[in-house]
């Protein structure tokens, strides 16, 4: 009886283990094409633009952070540096990309600034000093604290002021 | 030896047995968890892409436009048309208020995106405000609503708006008969009293600008819905009519006694002619044509029974009745009316009206089993028809040549309107079709006694149709437009316009100019402050007198994508907002003495808390 007993086990576990091989397979968990896709949406492409945060220092921070993760720009049909003549190096060397693009000239960056194709035309309108000067003491919270952690020499303002010259020509 | 076998089968038994029970898909279908899958993909728009189409539907009763994507069904953006918006300042600002003349609501039925050559051409779309008679035009550049025109004489243009081949007219027929010119009759008199009519409006797509050209004046029926023709059929509009019993009250049963209303056929071209000739009385203004003073402008055709929906096929030679109290679609040919109009065969008059008889333009009834309450006919690409069942809660395909019926899908519940991707034009795409949908029940997380309304969207590329998703809808989904994603060329900034009218774009000339007791302002909003004057010693104050006008004309001068302002003053109820480039106006009495705070009520930067002012008013 005990012999019964040990054999109705071992065979009933066996068809059960042979059971789940063969059922069970189509069980395995795959990641069904949307939700890879899901997570690859996720993990950002460019460094976009984050949501403007309450302070200046989040927007300076990002700046800082986002701009050494700054990669190719994409062609847009705006004049290529060689055609300008326009050093645009300087937007990514200064951090500047981490909040700004300049479209005129091919340059992408982030969205939460404006876009720069026009400021130098727009920067004495709204701020009431020309260009250099604002980068030199800007009257805005946010690029007041933004120069202040990372000031400008005079050779790199003025190199920024005439890419955007020429930007706002295009 | 043999009881060891038979124990040990009996193991193996049991145990495939018990791992068949909890382990095989049983009762699955393979097909069906894949099929879930690719539903899954089809409405899934990763982020970064976007969505195939626009669908711009009505918004009933709220008056308003929605804005979705297709297939994703992401509500995109609501587009204030009638009703007033606190989030946009809509019916604030001094512009959107005048549009809006004093009415607080409107209820959109029936879009129409203008059209060239009978295709979308994706400018304009123009709204029906079934409450308050009035249209709207939207531009579809901006999304801003551009113009609305208050119709006079009208009864509720319930069965507009539709669009003839190339926009020439805007067509809006009137729902309930009315006396004209405002006049008072009793409803005894209805018969002689009270009229139907047609408004016919153009559009100057330039000036931006409605002009009612001219009203046709009908018996008082009760038009429900109508559709204009295509190529062959071009001139021509056909309406649906309801309440040919003239029934005064109780409607439901009154206005439901006989067998076959009638079906309205328009030559507007005609009208348009008489109208042009000068030789037509005017109401009010309004040159008022009687279709039955100009031969072969009006024609009749009996139909089953308190029809809603008529719609004409994308080319033009037929048009189909959904009987709504009669359960079958009713497809009519216009070339067997175009015969008997030309052979003088009719069957006899009503009001005057030449009626041609059912047999003579009919070509086919169609009549699923047990399909009841169609309502609207939606087309694909390959000459089929797509129709809503109200009562049967369905979605029926047939094919238009043959009348076979060729596929049946539930809905969730209860549809009104059809719209197929751009299902309304000589050129329908044939791929998705959203059934607007009255009553949701149990489809989605209660939020109490009042349900939303949904819509349900259907894969139509396909010998059958697939079910795609079913989404809540705010009140309340009537028709809508879906128009391919490209069509629609918009703006993100408004053009930097150093003439246009009180803009100012430079922050040093941001002033103050008194004259008497008004005060105007020509400031500038800009992330993160307002410069009302630029010479003042805070530049963001103003001081007026208590029962000062005061006209504040703000420009927004950050020329940048998606940095709009907000402008609300606290406790004057008052908010408007200035997108991009753009000049808006907010105009008020200041009549309540006090300290009142200013702020831009829609974010804009890093430092938007901050880009507040101040509105003193000193007591008188």
């Amino acid at each position: 009886m005990r012999n019964n007993i040990a054999i109705f086990a071992v065979t009933f576990l066996m068809a059960l283990g042979g059971g789940l091989l063969v059922f069970g397979r189509d069980d395995t968990p795959e990641a069904s094409p949307v939700a890879s896709e899901a997570t690859t949406a996720q993990s950002p492409a460019s460094p976009g633009a984050p949501d403007a945060g309450e302070h200046a220092e989040t927007v300076q921070d990002m700046a800082q952070e986002a701009a050494p993760a700054v990669g190719a720009s994409e062609g847009s049909g705006a004049a290529s540096p060689a055609q300008t003549g326009a050093n645009t190096e300087i937007f990514a060397a200064k951090g500047c990309v981490g909040c700004h693009s300049v479209n005129a000239l091919d340059v992408s960056g982030g969205s939460t600034g404006p876009d720069l194709s026009q400021a130098f035309v727009n920067v004495p309108d709204k701020h009431g000093k020309e260009l250099g000067d604002f980068l030199k003491e800007p009257t805005s919270a946010v690029m007041s604290s933004v120069i202040s952690a990372s000031p400008l020499s005079d050779e790199e303002r003025e190199t920024i002021v005439n890419a955007l010259r020429v930007a706002s020509e295009q | 030896m043999l009881n060891k076998v038979l124990t040990a089968l009996l193991g193996l038994t049991s145990g495939l047995l018990v791992a068949t029970v909890f382990f095989a898909d049983i009762g699955k279908q393979d097909d069906g968890a894949s099929t879930l899958q690719s539903v899954a993909e089809k409405v899934y728009v990763p982020q970064g892409q976007k969505d195939e189409y626009y669908l711009l539907s009505s918004g009933g009763h709220s008056g308003q436009l929605f804005v979705y994507g297709v297939p994703s069904m992401r509500k995109i953006r609501t587009v204030p048309v009638f009703s007033v918006d606190a989030a946009t300042g809509y019916g604030f600002d001094k512009h959107s208020k005048e549009m809006l003349g004093g009415y607080t609501w409107g209820d959109f039925h029936h879009p129409a995106v203008s059209e060239t050559a009978g295709d979308y051409d994706g400018e304009f779309l123009f709204a029906n405000d079934v409450a308050n008679n009035r249209i709207a035009a939207v531009d579809l550049t901006y999304f801003h609503t551009a113009d609305i025109l208050k119709l006079p004489n009208m009864g509720g243009p319930h069965a507009g708006v539709f669009v003839t081949q190339n926009t020439e007219y805007i067509a809006l027929p009137t729902r309930f008969a009315r006396p004209v010119s405002d006049e008072y009759a009793a409803l005894d008199r209805y018969d002689e009293a009270y009229k139907g009519i047609v408004s016919m409006v153009q559009f100057d797509r330039e000036e931006r600008k409605f002009n009612l050209a001219y009203q046709i004046v009908l018996p008082p029926w009760s038009y429900d819905l109508s559709d204009a023709g295509k190529k062959v059929s071009g001139d021509w509009i056909v309406m649906t009519t309801y309440n040919t019993e003239f029934a005064t009250s109780n409607q439901e049963i009154n206005a439901s006694q006989k067998d076959r209303d009638y079906l309205v056929l328009i030559n507007w071209r005609k009208l348009a002619d008489q109208v042009a000739t000068g030789d037509v009385p005017e109401v009010d203004g309004v040159k008022m044509v009687d279709p039955r003073d100009v031969e072969g402008s009006i024609f009749a055709v009996p139909t089953p029974k308190s029809p809603h929906g008529v719609d004409v096929t994308p080319d033009g030679t037929r048009f189909i009745a959904a009987g709504k109290l009669a359960p079958l679609m009713t497809v009519f040919s216009f070339q067997k009316a175009f015969n008997a109009i030309e052979q003088g065969k009719f069957a006899g008059e009503e009001f005057g009206i030449p009626v041609i008889a059912y047999e003579d333009v009919l070509e086919r009834e169609v009549d699923p089993p047990g399909a009841l309450g169609p309502l609207h006919t939606q087309f694909d690409d390959r000459g089929n028809a797509f129709n809503t069942m109200f009562i049967s809660s369905e979605v029926v395909k047939w094919n238009i040549d043959t009348g076979q019926v060729l596929d049946r899908k539930p809905v969730f519940y209860s549809p009104g309107h059809a719209t197929s991707s751009e299902g309304d034009t000589v050129a329908p795409d044939g791929k998705y079709l959203i059934a607007g949908n009255k009553i949701a029940k149990d489809s989605f997380l209660s939020v109490g006694p009042s349900h939303p309304e949904s819509a349900d969207l259907f894969d139509i590329s396909g010998d059958t149709m697939q079910h795609l998703v079913s989404v809540p809808v705010d009140p309340e989904p009537h028709y809508s437009q879906m128009i391919k994603a490209d069509k629609i060329k918009t703006e993100v900034v408004y053009a930097k316009d150093e003439n246009r009218p009180n803009s100012v774009w430079a922050s040093k000339d941001a002033r103050v100019e008194r004259k008497g007791n008004e005060v105007h302002v020509y400031g500038i909003a800009m992330r993160s402050k307002y410069i009302f004057d630029a010479e003042a010693e805070r530049p963001d104050a103003l001081t007026v007198k208590q029962g000062d006008r005061v006209v504040f004309h703000l420009t927004n001068i950050d020329l940048d994508q998606d940095i709009t302002h907000g402008f609300g003053i606290m406790d004057y109820d008052l908010n408007m907002e200035v997108q991009p480039g753009q000049t808006n106006t907010l105009e008020f009495v200041a009549d309540k003495s006090g300290v009142f705070p200013i702020y831009c009520t829609n974010f804009c930067s890093a430092l938007h808390q901050e880009m507040s002012g101040y509105l003193l008013v000193e007591p008188q």
